[in-house]
């Protein structure tokens, strides 16, 4: 396993965890519309137990505009390579 | 005094001046004077300076939610269509991005005009119109400059028409409820299409000259903390929040990370949705120690129907709980107190009713219950409003005379309201309304689910402090019950995408059944009440093969 691997498999252990879902359900290709719970609200909770997780902070704009788990990985890893 | 965020102040000189800017701008647009505008616009100043302007013109003015960024524009807008022809607007405000849409999508109407909402400038608002006959227009007692819409697209959704005269008595006796002045600063992210938003958040601070603070609701939801934040900056004393609100920010935010002091906040108002004390202790755990006071956490019931508020707690000390029997008060409707147990349910009192406005609880029959037994919450009032537009048989099944029938369930003790919940399908998820028989009829037109066998309605999700929207729908093919499907995975994800594109809402659970699992009636009606009994019983048991 990369360490890529590695980050994005953490990744959706957080928003696994965050939701209280099980972390199998979660691959690039995940939205909110496939998961239980996913939804406005929870998507902040989602997005602040990510951004501590990682020590990070998105921008405001972004943080309704990902598509998908996989959209967000890109820019979790984009952010702690700076 | 003054009206704005932290990306834009004006004085109200200055929106008095774009009020009358903009009504030039209808008069030139050629907006029939008394029309119904709808307008459907972003959170700011200038979506307000565009609803007063409409009324200053003469028209009825209601704010319409828009579409969410992720919602399929063209679905959304389709789905007014059956609204458009109940109201006959004579004027859709709205901006440039949504024009194009809603004509595509069928919802200018015949004698509509479409008027673009653009910016105001300081070349336009020099308020060279004529100011008196503005004024005088504005604030004609027996005028219904409003139309407060609830929530839902299709044509369920029902425009509460309020006078002049209602609104003014109602921004009257609330203000001394909670002993309002002109120097009280109302900060919020509330949408204006919400009756408090609207209602608490805008109207009633502008009528008393209050210094107004306006947040984004988007940007609130994905930073709850900028709430505490431009509060702390402006020194606010007044905020609104449903109950959601209150476990939302107690739960997202880590005060060492917030450069914020609560300390000139005279009250949180927890409104719009059933109030926890729970949420309350977590929110004061949370924030005591950056300067919450400790009288500051209050309720409020209110209601469209109503302007706004039938009862308020007292801002000069906590509100008044009661711990009872929880089989008692749910089987029998009678409220015994008991000592705190897994058996019993803290309960938070709403308060006492406004001046001019009296409540009584009634039986099923109509008839008056005592104190401590358990009905429908029955409001009389000066600022009642004056039915729903155009719906003759829905106003008449709910107002009778001076009388509105909430159906909301409460009971009074000690002089005071305690609410417990809707009577009829109304799901608030959130501190917003919908109907579970118009989220059903968005099911029947999911491919794969039979049509008409599927039920929705509201489980309350203690952690989240609001109702959790869940969904219950048989399938045509029995595999895709099952869950370890693909099917079963696949169609659930259609209901969720369906629900949302139409009412902007995601469901909390999607639970997919075989054919015959939902329980009806005799005459073939799915029961609601019962099918949710089954599926929490269901839900409660261990899985098969576990111990």
């Amino acid at each position: 396993m990369t360490m890529a691997d590695d980050k994005f498999q953490t990744l959706c252990a957080v928003i696994a965890e965050e939701l209280g879902a099980d972390k199998a359900l979660f691959g690039p290709e995940t939205t909110a519309e496939d998961i239980d719970g996913w939804d406005s609200i929870s998507h902040a909770s989602v997005i602040m137990a990510v951004e501590r997780a990682f020590s990070i902070r998105f921008d405001d704009e972004e943080i309704y505009g990902f598509a998908n788990v996989g959209a967000m990985y890109d820019r979790v890893r984009a952010l702690t390579a700076a | 005094m003054s009206i704005g965020s932290d990306r834009r102040t004006i004085t109200y000189a200055q929106a008095w001046r774009e009020i009358l800017a903009v009504r030039d701008r209808l008069v030139a647009a050629k907006v029939a004077e008394d029309g119904v505008a709808l307008l459907f616009m972003p959170q700011g100043w200038d979506a307000l300076a565009y609803y007063f302007g409409a009324i200053a013109h003469g028209c009825t003015a209601s704010f319409m939610p828009s579409p969410s960024p992720k919602q399929d524009a063209d679905l959304y807008w389709a789905s007014h269509v059956k609204l458009m022809a109940r109201i006959t607007p004579a004027a859709l405000i709205t901006t440039a991005a949504h024009e194009e849409q809603m004509r595509r999508n069928g919802l200018l109407v015949e004698n509509c005009v479409m008027v673009q909402a653009a910016p105001i400038t300081a070349e336009d608002a020099t308020g060279a119109g004529d100011q008196e006959v503005a004024a005088a227009l504005m604030s004609r007692r027996d005028r219904l400059p409003i139309l407060q819409h609830s929530s839902g697209t299709t044509g369920l959704k029902k425009g509460v028409m309020l006078s002049n005269d209602a609104i003014l008595t109602q921004v009257e006796s609330y203000a001394k409820a909670i002993a309002a002045t002109p120097d009280d600063i109302m900060v919020s992210w509330l949408p204006l299409y919400h009756d408090m938003g609207l209602v608490a958040c805008s109207l009633t601070p502008m009528i008393l000259g209050q210094t107004i603070v306006l947040l984004d609701p988007f940007e609130w939801v994905a930073r709850p903390g900028t709430l505490l934040e431009a509060i702390s900056r402006h020194r606010g004393t007044l905020c609104w929040l449903p109950n959601f609100a209150f476990d939302h920010l107690a739960r997202s935010v880590d005060i060492s990370r917030l450069d914020a002091g609560l300390n000139t906040m005279r009250a949180f108002i927890n409104c719009s949705e059933p109030c926890h004390a729970l949420t309350f202790r977590r929110f004061a755990q949370t924030f005591a120690p950056i300067g919450l006071p400790e009288t500051a956490l209050q309720v409020c019931y209110a209601m469209a129907e109503t302007t706004f508020a039938v009862t308020q707690t007292s801002t000069e000390r906590p509100p008044m709980t009661v711990t009872v029997d929880r089989v008692s008060l749910h089987e029998k409707g009678l409220v015994i107190p008991a000592p705190t147990s897994p058996d019993s349910i803290e309960l938070l009192s709403a308060g006492t009713p406004i001046e001019g406005t009296t409540v009584a609880i009634l039986s099923d029959d109509g008839q008056p219950v005592p104190d401590g037994v358990v009905g429908e919450v029955s409001i009389r009032s000066s600022c009642l409003f004056s039915g729903y537009y155009r719906l003759p048989e829905e106003t008449a099944q709910r107002l009778n005379g001076a009388d509105y029938r909430s159906r909301d369930r409460g009971f009074i003790w000690n002089g005071e309201l305690f609410v417990l919940g809707r009577m009829d399908d109304l799901v608030i998820v959130a501190g917003r309304n919908f109907h579970a028989a118009e989220i059903e009829s968005v099911l029947n037109g999911v491919s794969g689910l039979k049509p008409g066998r599927n039920v929705v309605f509201g489980n309350i999700n203690a952690e989240r402090g609001t109702s959790d929207l869940v969904v219950v729908a048989e399938t045509v093919n029995t595999e895709d019950a099952a869950p370890a499907s693909d099917g079963y995975r696949g169609l659930r994800q259609s209901v969720r995408h369906a629900i949302f594109q139409t009412l902007g809402i995601y469901p909390a659970e999607v639970k997919l059944v075989e054919t015959g699992w939902l329980i009806k009636t005799t005459s073939g009606k799915i029961e609601r009440g019962r099918n949710a009994q089954k599926f929490l019983h269901e839900k409660s048991q261990p899985a098969a093969g576990r111990v």
